[in-house]
């Protein structure tokens, strides 16, 4: 892939800083990103231009448009993921996961969590990213695609090849059910079935539990299932 | 101060995604008039932040990695509204809450006291009650789409909408508590539709002085409107 542009970086590493929703001078995001004054202050003007910050009283904040702008990430899907998304990982105890095809890999969509007083529970970001192979999440979505193309797939992260393909094979024969564990990290477990729009795969729906748990993990297929078909009834 | 205009070309990609969903590197060159080569550099700057998405065949949407940015802001229109409840509360003397839908649910998200009566109305923001209940909730519902889908639930609730539309205001009592009375309008922005409500709460014992406040109430809810169709760039704002 192309190179990335360092300015443009910087810019986007402003908003992120901003994140908090508090307010800041150039000079303590200067600070706190390790960027010449100069610069923050240019890519400030530069944000503040096109909206995506608002100044007051000589600090910055994020723009109030920058709620629509994250409101419209999959905006459709998350609609119809939400409530589902939540009532399974409440009914469960447990982290559940919404993950998208992005490239050659996964990137977390949604991620819905139970806040109990001490547990352990497993945590998947949202936004972060790992290889299609890495995951339940990233095998179910592989289990779907056509041999050849998977089998491509597979090759291009290298290896076990052979492996990788008996295990997409396992998949497709459990009727797309996929199960992980300690393959993200040690310590991780996850089952993961794909879920489909119209003729494609819009995704896939994941439960992560600490692999302590793993064997709760069986009673989790029907409920997961059944989440994943109201999510195509809601994306129909 | 000059402007970055490499970073520009960043934001300038972002937006266009948001108007146009899943855009090809070529399709983005094009309506956005930059080389090709540039926007292949944006959008890899954008993917390393997971703030764009590859999905099929080369198309590329807004990715996750903007969703965090938009989790600690207060919702758009509270900004919007805050001078509007200023003057409510001001003339009314009493409690005004912005409400939002969220899919069958109202969610409160922003409250205003207007007096220190011993005896007043507290408002909890983030407070949720099904949008078929309250005067809030119902002031929404009466204007979105899915309210044929409720009213066909319920002869009674079909009746209570079609009420709220013809008045463009309506006033509960007891809904959501015992005697908490409600005056509600819809926050109708022009072309966005209903994105909100504006609501006076009384304790019942005030209910009768509650009517003064309809006509500012209707006046502020309708320049609200008008003001967050402009933010959205649509001029004007009133029902349609």
């Amino acid at each position: 892939m192309t190179e990335i542009s360092k300015t443009a970086d910087k810019a986007l590493a402003i908003l992120v800083e901003l994140a908090d929703g508090e307010a800041a001078t150039p000079q303590q995001i200067s600070l706190r990103l390790g960027v010449n004054r100069t610069v923050v202050q240019r890519l400030l003007m530069t944000l503040l231009a096109r909206e995506f910050v608002v100044r007051s009283r000589g600090e910055y904040m994020l723009a109030p448009r920058i709620t629509r702008l994250s409101a419209s990430v999959y905006q459709t899907e998350r609609a119809a993921v939400k409530a589902h998304g939540v009532q399974l990982s409440k009914k469960l105890g447990e982290t559940v996961v919404l993950q998208v095809p992005d490239g050659v890999d996964v990137v977390v969509l949604e991620e819905f969590i139970q806040n109990q007083r001490l547990s352990i529970q497993v945590r998947h970001d949202v936004a972060s990213r790992s290889a299609l192979t890495q995951t339940a999440s990233g095998l179910a979505i592989l289990a779907t695609m056509d041999r050849r193309t998977a089998q491509r797939r597979i090759k291009s992260y290298g290896g076990d090849v052979q492996g990788l393909s008996q295990t997409v094979e396992k998949i497709r024969a459990d009727g797309g059910f996929a199960q992980t564990s300690n393959s993200l990290q040690a310590g991780v477990s996850g089952l993961a079935l794909a879920v489909r729009q119209g003729n494609s795969v819009m995704g896939s729906l994941g439960v992560l539990v600490p692999t302590t748990r793993v064997a709760d993990l069986d009673g989790y297929r029907e409920p997961l299932a059944r989440a994943v078909r109201r999510i195509e009834r809601s994306l129909a | 101060m000059e402007t970055a205009q490499t970073a520009d070309y960043a934001l300038r990609v972002l937006i266009e995604l948001e108007n146009h969903d899943s855009r090809t590197i070529a399709e983005l060159s094009d309506s956005l008039d930059i080389s090709r080569s540039v926007v292949q550099r944006m959008i890899t700057t954008l993917h390393g932040r997971a703030m764009v998405v590859k999905r099929d065949e080369g198309r590329y949407s807004l990715g996750p990695g903007l969703i965090g940015l938009g989790s600690n802001l207060p919702h758009e229109l509270v900004i919007v509204a805050r001078p509007y409840m200023r003057e409510l509360t001001t003339s009314s003397r009493e409690m005004v809450a912005l409400t939002v839908p969220d899919g069958d649910e109202a969610v409160i998200v922003a409250r205003r006291k207007g007096s220190n009566w011993p005896l007043r109305v507290e408002y909890e923001i983030g407070f949720r009650h099904p949008l078929s209940l309250g005067g809030d909730g119902l002031a929404i519902l009466a204007f979105q789409e899915r309210s044929e889908e409720a009213e066909q639930l319920s002869p009674h609730l079909a009746e209570v909408l079609a009420d709220v539309r013809q008045r463009g205001y309506v006033s509960t009592s007891g809904e959501l508590r015992e005697h908490l009375v409600c005056l509600a309008a819809p926050i109708l922005a022009g072309p966005l539709g209903v994105v909100g409500s504006l609501a006076i709460v009384v304790p019942s014992e005030r209910a009768e002085q509650l009517n003064n406040s309809l006509d500012e109430l209707l006046l502020q809810t309708t320049r609200l409107g008008a003001e967050y169709a402009q933010a959205h760039g649509h001029s004007g704002g009133g029902n349609s």
